[in-house]
């Protein structure tokens, strides 16, 4: 198998920090990966550095054999490669549909400034059906600065699919988020994990259990260990160094 | 429904204005409100820059006064007739605009302010520089070429009425250009980077690329109302360049309604009414208007139009 995304000897400091250190990673297909790590371990620097908002001292990236390294954010994200943020992140002055609008218009690049946003049809329909699939409709209309936080969170789960990515990169997605929309949200990316390649960093390890079939442990910004949800569970070196030796939860 | 019979009361009312002042007697107010126009289209370009991608600039009026002496020199230096004189207003600020704003977009809030009063800064200086070509403070005046002069029929901006409709014209074209642009792909991308632009970038926009379209389209917008200043007054001069100047302009956006359409021209509305109603009585006039600006800021932050907004949907609810 082909991995869809293979990262050699990538390495980034801050200051005297090294968070990401000589990193090589390779994600297969297929399967919903999890990065999980103790904090401080580089997986926020690793999601930067795959969505091109910070540059790496050194090393290569390449998704889906084509190289990555050093473009640009916007580039990154119109070759289908979209990011979720740790902190909900939206539009707050535009709507519901503009916000999912927008994002489509971005990544197929409308700029016509003479073409009224009423007249992308194609666009619009789109935009209704990704509502209707989220049960977004009540909020159509609505400015998404006065939306509660899990429907900020599904928004931008939205504003992530609608393009048809390629592969979606999520920052903590349950973070700050009730039981329920906890389970809202783990269903759906389950359920995107058939269209698309999906990476997830999670602190929440019931979610991540639940949902990973691939885990990666980062440590210091190398990488500790890999495999299945069991293998990382029973690993000892992980045990010790990440999870303190009795807090893997059971899993089956 | 209300806001649409709203343009259409303003536009009646600017279209009946020259007949409704002359019947009330002072062609002077005629000229102060030729002025209004001409600048709410200066206004608009610092609103465009802050009410629609989030860049406060206090230097626009670098590019007013590249518009003023666009059409100045061109008819002093290159003796250019009217047409091809008031379009080089707007060409020459709109070069300028994309040289400098290749830098200045770079930069966010307050350094993207602070490189915007340097720019103004350094183009003043070069102007005083320069005296023997600029008339440094002191200025340039020439005369007035015809607009149109045919087969016995001329049509000149003497006649105060046709000045007045000439820059009326030309302003709510400019705004209508805004509207048009403002509902496209292009004004929403603008709008989304206001908003967030990190989010924007995720999104697959181009942030700096459309930070420096919208700067060059600011600095045309200054450039319109620069250079139809120049032709009301007749002259050019580089105190207009001063970040004084653009100060003003930013209270006028400011206190008229940031990121509306029609804010801007109602801020500077007031604010030239009040300087020339108070302004002969009282030499302090600019207390009032310092006073009066802070009240908005404080009390209204959405300005004028947000206040009438807030009431309209009041109403409708």
């Amino acid at each position: 198998m082909i991995p869809f995304l293979k990262i050699d000897n990538l390495s980034k400091s801050f200051g005297g920090v090294k968070a990401v250190n000589d990193l090589s990673l390779a994600l297969m297909p297929g399967r919903i990966n999890a990065i999980i790590g103790p904090n401080g371990a580089g997986k926020t620097t690793l999601f930067n550095l795959i969505a091109g908002f910070i540059r790496p001292d050194s090393g290569t990236i390449f998704f889906e054999s084509s190289e990555i390294t050093n473009l640009p954010i916007h580039e990154i994200s119109r070759l289908g490669i979209k990011r979720t943020l740790q902190v909900k992140s939206v539009f707050n002055s535009m709507t519901v549909f503009e916000n999912l609008w927008i994002t489509l218009s971005a990544h197929r690049g409308h700029l016509n400034p003479f073409k009224k946003v009423a007249n992308y049809r194609l666009e619009q329909e789109e935009v209704e059906s990704v509502i209707e699939q989220l049960e977004l409709e009540r909020f159509r209309d609505r400015e998404a600065g006065t939306l509660s936080y899990g429907d900020v969170a599904l928004l931008e789960i939205g504003m992530a699919i609608i393009t048809r990515p390629r592969m979606i990169l999520f920052d903590e997605p349950v973070c700050g988020m009730s039981p329920q929309e906890t389970e809202k949200v783990v269903t759906k990316i389950a359920s995107l994990a058939k269209q698309t390649h999906v990476v997830i960093i999670e602190h929440d390890m019931d979610v991540v259990f639940k949902l990973a079939e691939e885990i990666t442990v980062l440590a210091f910004g190398a990488k500790l260990a890999s495999g299945t949800p069991r293998e990382i569970a029973e690993n000892q070196s992980v045990k010790e160094v990440y999870f303190g030796v009795d807090e893997v939860p059971a899993h089956e | 429904m209300r806001i649409s019979l709203g343009y259409a009361s303003l536009f009646v009312a600017l279209v009946l204005a020259p007949w409704l002042i002359t019947w009330l007697g002072d062609p002077f107010w005629l000229s102060i409100l030729t002025e209004i126009v001409i600048w709410s289209c200066f206004a608009a370009s610092i609103n465009f820059l802050f009410g629609y991608v989030g860049l406060l600039s206090f230097g626009q009026a670098l590019y007013f006064g590249f518009g003023m002496y666009g059409v100045a020199l061109g008819i002093t230096e290159l003796h250019l007739s009217f047409w091809p004189a008031f379009f080089l207003g707007p060409l020459s600020a709109t070069v300028i605009a994309f040289l400098t704003g290749i830098l200045a977009v770079r930069l966010t809030w307050h350094y993207f302010a602070i490189i915007t009063v340097v720019f103004s800064l350094i183009m003043y200086f070069l102007a005083l520089t320069f005296k023997s070509l600029t008339g440094g403070d002191d200025g340039i005046n020439f005369v007035l070429p015809d607009m149109v002069s045919a087969a016995g029929y001329k049509l000149s901006l003497t006649d105060a009425t046709t000045q007045y409709f000439f820059m009326l014209i030309v302003v709510v074209l400019c705004f209508w250009l805004i509207r048009i642009v403002m509902a496209s792909a292009f004004g929403r991308s603008l709008i989304a980077i206001r908003d967030n632009d990190v989010r924007a970038s995720l999104i697959g926009i181009n942030v700096y690329r459309l930070r420096l379209a919208a700067f060059v389209i600011a600095g045309f917008l200054a450039g319109v109302s620069g250079a139809l200043f120049a032709l009301f007054g007749r002259y050019a001069s580089a105190s207009y360049m001063f970040y004084h100047v653009s100060g003003e302009g930013v209270v006028w956006a400011i206190v008229g309604g940031i990121g509306t359409l029609l804010g801007p021209a109602i801020g500077t509305g007031i604010f030239i009414l009040i300087r020339e109603v108070v302004s002969s009585h009282w030499q302090h006039y600019a207390l009032i208007v310092g006073g009066f600006a802070i009240c908005i800021v404080i009390f209204a932050p959405e300005g004028i139009v947000g206040l009438w907004k807030k009431y309209v949907q009041k109403r409708g609810a």
